[in-house]
């Protein structure tokens, strides 16, 4: 079909500029645009970030716990026993996540998720302050069906990757070495809908529960 | 120009009429209404800077459309360096003809789709269903609307026309050969019962279909922005991902997307930010283990490139969040349905005219009060109810209002443009309104007007024009 593209390109280049064809200069403008893309105005955010991070995690329903860098099992499987779901998980690779030790009574797989697994747990990226949002990147070792299939989702939070706006998070994205990611997950509580009687209604086609277990700079648990 | 799911044997007035006089239907609007404005009003008082960042919402969708030749290329060129495919289409034919190749080529079966707008422009199930495949709706709403053979009567709630009682005969009648022999009422048990039927549906479809909230030019990935993660599902369980978007939906950069999506959930459904927002940019990389083999865009003009060199460009601006509907009169009186097309509300009666012919919705842009409301809480301020004028004037010029109509307001011109004759003529009716409706300070009925006066009362005109009463006071000086 490029007849279809040439057309289209076309008949929008005529309603703008009619005969005058565009030049490579002004291509050049725009990807510089794109390439020095600063943020527009901003909300303003004033006070911690950690605090505002938590509040607005709790405001869309989500839960979370804060733990040194010790404490991420024995977070988990608490959080676990509290609903009384079997310490059975699918556990995404991560920096905090690959040093975890698991103790021998726990079922810990690392695969894709299918319909009937019931917990996941996942590294996030990176967590935005502004609206209580973490930041998956899936690939290798993060499936995306660890995100969406699983009533449960537990997503651990470093506390010095929690940033202020949405923007800081795309500088750390752009940031990372190598291939750009294939897919940006931004996740704000647990999955709901609206569809019938306009009445929120959590759980709809994702997880049930989102919580998180955010990991502060400290030994201890 | 494909106009699926139009109707036009049956008029709008007729449709209108039928609304209206609709008690389930009246009782589901009822329900929805308040809700949509009221949380859009919180989320607004949470934000103090909202009105300045509409303004630099707007600015970047201005500065696209001034551009959109260049960067559609720019977004191209990315999707393809990240392995995807950019497919053209001019019209929905070509558009259905693309995806139906894309499916056949794939030998697919069965297709999962998210919540797409500009897929229901397209007629999309229907052509998918006609070459053989079956289609599931995945978004809650549309999988309502599905099951009822309906068309979704609002663009961010499809099934906002359906109460609980009519959702519980669907799913009773649909669910019941899949074993689900109960009768569920209650908001949670329904939910629950979507969820396990349209999870088989994820997991065994060979093909997600999926809309694109935006297109990010500095990346080569379409946006979905969706609460309830059906989208998400679509788009990473299936072997084969499409996304198809009309072509004024790309953006520059990630942070242009971050002003927009600032605005589009707050003004949809007063969240500062949904549930999910996802980007995917091309097919699964060599070690990731999950994720679809291949990655399809499809760009659809249809009438978009011809919207760009006119009065009716600002409309492009448009990021579909259903605000406009929410506040206007005549949408929450008589649904979506009755506009007859796949948008409803007010950037539906611009929108439609636009893409399916201006003969063809004459009376849509004619189905407002111009009261503003539209036009005041759009999120990239677009002059909706401007644009609504614009098209009547375009009406007129085209002849396509009533011949006596512009007999009359011919006649009327005439006689304004030659003011002695005017006042001159004006002294009987103001008289005789003033003698007649001087005892009950109003007018019951009016000759002529019955539809007017059918439901309000018209004010007792003085009995003399202003300049008449000028010039005796002057006189009595």
């Amino acid at each position: 079909m490029s007849s279809a593209r040439k057309e289209t390109l076309e008949a929008i280049r005529t309603a703008l500029v009619g005969s005058e064809p565009r030049t490579s200069e002004h291509l050049q403008e725009l990807k510089a645009r794109i390439q020095e893309s600063v943020p527009h105005l901003q909300p303003q955010l004033d006070g911690d970030l950690l605090t505002h991070f938590c509040e607005k995690h709790i405001a869309v329903h989500g839960t979370y716990e804060r733990v040194g860098r010790a404490g991420v099992a024995t977070a988990v499987l608490h959080h676990l026993d509290s609903l009384g779901i079997p310490p059975e998980l699918l556990v995404g690779a991560g920096p905090i996540l690959d040093q975890v030790q698991w103790p021998e009574q726990v079922v810990v797989e690392r695969r894709s998720a299918n319909k009937d697994d019931s917990v996941a747990l996942s590294e996030a990226f990176a967590g935005i302050a502004e609206s209580g949002t973490v930041v998956l990147l899936p690939g290798a070792g993060r499936p995306s069906s660890h995100n969406f299939l699983p009533e449960d989702h537990i997503i651990v939070v470093d506390c010095a990757r929690i940033v202020r706006h949405q923007e800081d998070a795309w500088t750390l994205v752009r940031a990372l070495p190598g291939q750009a990611a294939r897919t940006i997950q931004l996740i704000t509580g647990p999955s709901k809908t609206g569809d019938i009687e306009q009445a929120i209604q959590y759980g709809a086609h994702g997880p049930r529960r989102v919580h998180l277990v955010i990991v502060e700079d400290r030994d201890d648990a | 120009m494909s106009a699926a799911g139009v109707n036009p044997t049956i008029p709008f007035r007729d449709r209108a009429r039928r609304a209206l006089q609709d008690q389930t239907l009246q009782q589901a609007m009822n329900k929805a209404q308040g809700g949509f404005v009221d949380k859009r009003r919180e989320a607004m008082a949470q934000l103090p800077e909202f009105d300045d960042i509409r303004d630099a919402a707007r600015d970047i969708k201005d500065h696209v459309l001034s551009n959109l030749d260049s960067y559609l290329e720019l977004y191209e060129q990315k999707v393809q360096e990240n392995g995807g495919q950019v497919h053209w289409a001019r019209t929905t034919e070509e558009a259905c003809q693309i995806i139906t190749a894309i499916c056949r080529e794939a030998g697919a079966e069965l297709v999962a789709k998210g919540k797409s707008m500009v897929s229901e422009e397209m007629g999309l199930t229907g052509a998918l269903e006609a070459a053989g495949l079956k289609v599931v709706e995945t978004d809650l709403g549309e999988y309502i609307v599905q099951l009822a053979g309906e068309t979704p009567s609002h663009i961010i709630a499809p099934a906002v026309h359906k109460t609980r009682e009519q959702i519980t005969e669907l799913f009773h009648k649909h669910h019941a050969k899949l074993g689900y022999s109960e009768r569920v009422t209650e908001r949670e048990a329904i939910v629950n019962e979507a969820r396990n039927v349209l999870r088989e549906v994820f997991i065994t479809a060979d093909v997600g279909i999926t809309g694109a909230n935006f297109l990010v030019a500095e990346t080569g990935a379409n946006v979905i922005v969706t609460n309830e993660g059906n989208g998400d599902l679509t788009s990473c369980l299936p072997r084969v991902q499409i996304a198809v978007a009309g072509i004024e939906r790309v953006i520059p950069s990630l942070d242009d997307l971050s002003t927009l999506l600032r605005v589009l959930a707050r003004s949809a459904t007063g969240q500062e930010i949904t549930a999910y927002t996802t980007m995917y940019a091309g097919p699964r990389h060599k070690d990731d283990g999950e994720g679809p083999a291949e990655y399809h865009v499809v760009l659809l003009d249809n009438g978009r490139s011809a919207m760009l060199g006119g009065a009716y460009r600002p409309m492009l601006r448009c990021i579909r969040c259903g605000a406009c509907m929410n506040h206007c009169p005549v949408y929450l009186a008589i649904g979506g349905h009755a506009y007859g097309w796949v948008y409803p509300g007010p950037m539906g009666s611009v929108l439609t005219p636009l893409l399916t012919g201006f003969e063809r919705a004459v009376d849509l842009p004619n189905a407002c009060t111009l009261n503003g409301r539209c036009k005041a809480v759009c999120p990239v301020r677009i002059p909706l109810s401007d644009l609504l004028l614009e098209h009547r004037f375009e009406q007129h010029r085209r002849g396509l209002t009533s011949a006596v109509g512009r007999l009359l307001i011919r006649a009327w011109a005439w006689l304004a443009r030659r003011p002695r004759l005017y006042h001159g003529v004006m002294v009987i009716p103001l008289w005789l309104m003033h003698r007649l409706g001087r005892k009950a300070g109003a007018l019951r009925w009016l000759p002529l007007a019955g539809g007017w006066t059918g439901s309000r009362d018209f004010p007792v005109p003085a009995g003399q024009s202003f300049q008449a009463q000028w010039r005796a006071t002057q006189k009595r000086r």
